[in-house]
């Protein structure tokens, strides 16, 4: 039991609900707004003497903390004393995926729905660069209304086996989910990996049983490593196929999360397909469309001395990126410029006003904001603001460089 | 007390030491934003910094630019006129508890009135209760310069005189506290700086500094 309760004067600690290597899971409740949320506390001591596990939790918890979607479970807060570090995330009422289908297989139409939900969290992490590694049924939980919740997110490296339900050992710990290529010697691609652990929690839906399972761990992995799994009877066509493209042992012939969105199987009744376009998509016109001339209060509030944010953030500010440049170039054209060189890469344009624009990854939200003011006659201050996944692709490689091209050339 | 390591024996004599830290502590919690808990965890953040040089518990200018730059010799205009209005006794270093007040300026609920008076301070280089022409442009300067950016004297001085234009309304040519506040009322968005939305949560920032 942590020590103090209510743990930092707002949480009432109340039943286990897990405890695994590092860290144990309890229920609490939120005594400022009575809301139920799922602690995992962690202790500093288990994880110190390893300095790689310690970064990979400051990075994942930092990237945690950006990830919002409907289909991913909320991290809410994150908490430190001088021992523990206490996660506080979403508590999800309804239960496991695992137990619903330990109680038998799943309709082709329900299997359809969460497979759906998955690919939507699956799609979005992705596009800002966050893999899950540790996908599996114990990850995904389905709340009260029947959608489903991935969890763990960005934790696979204090995941761990992380079950009070001692039924649940009988998977944790095996490699049932893993794809072949992880446990090959060298690198792997974390979002192909992902999409073969999918693959697994699909097949597992419709069939009940693992795909490539053996009591022996090294059968197991043969079995893996060969790719060979047999669907069972009732299963369809369709689904027999979108299967066979998720559990291809090859990662570079593996269908990928943005083609699964068009396979015939997925496609059925899913009405959340994000339309690709490269057009303009005006959201909110009535914003203002008058340039910005900063004033000189304005410019001085630039200085990167007067953010004190960095005196807190340590090493998660690098999450969210940013910065501002100044180009000689007429307003008009930075955005035109901008428009057009995304039109090579897979983004949209969302116009939040003439001269503020949303560059948005596949699948995701806003990720990078651009926004020009004019500073004189000839030149405009670009300020680029988001970060994770497409920055560095996007702005940094190709935006960037296309802008600063035209620094010097005239001089206020 | 055996079984006590250095360290913690350290921690111990100093809290024997300073009986009325825990007074303090309290008084702060009652004047600030900040709840009892965030005060002490606001310490932990606070010995941390001001150990980091010079080991006397305060936090001198090299500490201050070493937490924001990680370069404790890094040549800032800015961060210079922030340590110096953290520094409200104006002894050069920076306390405590005017690390605390300091920081309670910044937080999300703080009332706009006091950032706006704050900012003001920050940006009275002379301390005479106004904002100068000249104050402007060398801030103005500054600020080109950090950003390498490189404009003609007719430019700076035309952003200069549209501003003080917009500013002074009783045209003395300097921006006064009350002027100073109309101009904010106008041009919101400078206030944005005064405002740290992670202060709120005092406990997760922490968890940056203090896990090992």
């Amino acid at each position: 039991m942590p020590e103090i309760n209510p743990l930092f004067g707002k949480y009432e600690v109340g039943k286990l609900l897990g405890c695994g290597a590092f860290a144990k899971v309890y229920h609490a409740r939120d005594i400022t707004n009575g809301r139920s949320v799922a602690i995992k506390i962690i202790n500093k001591h288990r994880i110190s003497h390893n300095a790689h596990l310690v970064s990979n939790v400051k990075r994942e918890i930092a990237i945690m903390r950006m990830l919002r979607h409907p289909y991913i479970v909320k991290l809410l807060e994150v908490m430190a004393t001088k021992t523990k570090i206490y996660l506080v995330m979403e508590y999800v009422k309804g239960g496991e995926l695992f137990q619903k289908v330990s109680k038998g297989r799943l309709p082709e139409s329900v299997s359809r729905k969460y497979f759906q939900q998955l690919m939507s969290a699956i799609g979005y992490c992705h596009s800002r660069g966050v893999y899950h590694r540790d996908l599996k049924l114990e990850n995904v939980l389905i709340d009260e209304n029947g959608d489903l919740k991935v969890s763990a997110f960005g934790l696979s490296a204090v995941t761990g086996q992380i079950r009070a339900d001692g039924l649940l050992h009988t998977l944790c710990g095996t490699p049932s989910y893993v794809a072949p290529e992880v446990f090959m010697k060298g690198g792997y691609d974390g979002a192909t990996a992902d999409v073969w652990s999918c693959g697994v929690i699909l097949f597992v839906m419709n069939a009940a049983y693992l795909p490539f399972y053996d009591s022996n761990l090294m059968m197991m992995y043969k079995k893996i490593y060969d790719g060979e799994f047999r669907c069972p009877r009732w299963t369809s066509p369709d689904l027999h196929l979108l299967l066979s493209r998720l559990l291809d042992t090859n990662p570079a012939t593996r269908i990928t999360v943005d083609e699964i969105q068009y396979n015939s199987w997925f496609k059925k009744g899913h009405s959340m397909i994000m339309p690709l376009d490269d057009e303009l998509t005006v959201v909110k016109r009535e914003e203002q469309d008058k340039l910005t001339a900063l004033n000189a209060f304005d410019i001085i509030s630039f200085g990167s001395g007067l953010n004190l944010s960095a005196l807190f953030d340590g090493e998660s500010s690098s999450i969210g990126e940013g910065e501002r440049v100044v180009v000689a170039e007429s307003p008009e054209n930075v955005i035109g410029k901008v428009v057009e060189v995304v039109k090579e890469v897979n983004v949209r344009v969302k116009k939040r006003s003439e001269f503020v624009v949303d560059l948005v990854g596949r699948n995701g939200e806003g990720v990078i904001g651009i926004e020009v003011f004019r500073l004189t006659e000839q030149l405009v201050v670009v300020e680029v603001k988001g970060g994770m996944g497409i920055y560095e692709e996007v702005w940094s490689r190709k935006i960037r460089p296309e802008l600063i091209e035209q620094r010097d050339v005239v001089r206020g | 007390m055996a079984n006590m390591t250095v360290k913690e024996c350290c921690c111990f004599l100093k809290k024997l030491r300073n009986p009325s830290r825990a007074t303090q502590h309290a008084r702060l919690a009652s004047e600030t934003l900040f709840s009892i808990n965030e005060i002490e965890a606001l310490y932990d953040l606070f010995e941390g910094l001001s150990y980091a040089i010079i080991e006397d518990g305060r936090i001198h200018k090299e500490e201050f630019l070493l937490a924001l730059f990680s370069n404790s010799s890094m040549q800032n205009f800015f961060a210079d006129r922030l340590f110096d209005t953290f520094d409200i006794k104006k002894n050069g270093v920076i306390e405590f508890d005017e690390f605390v007040r300091s920081l309670s300026v910044f937080h999300p609920d703080a009332p706009e009135s006091v950032k706006i008076e704050f900012m003001f301070r920050l940006y009275d280089l002379k301390h005479n209760g106004f904002i100068e022409r000249d104050e402007l442009k060398e801030m103005v300067l500054a600020l080109l310069s950090e950003m390498n950016v490189d404009l003609s004297e007719d430019a700076v001085e035309s952003i200069l005189n549209k501003t003080i234009l917009d500013a002074d309304l009783n045209g003395d040519g300097k921006i006064d506290l009350e002027e100073w506040k109309i101009f904010i009322s106008k041009n919101p968005s400078i206030l944005k700086n005064m405002t740290l939305p992670l202060l709120r949560q005092v406990f997760t920032f922490l968890f940056y500094i203090l896990t090992p």
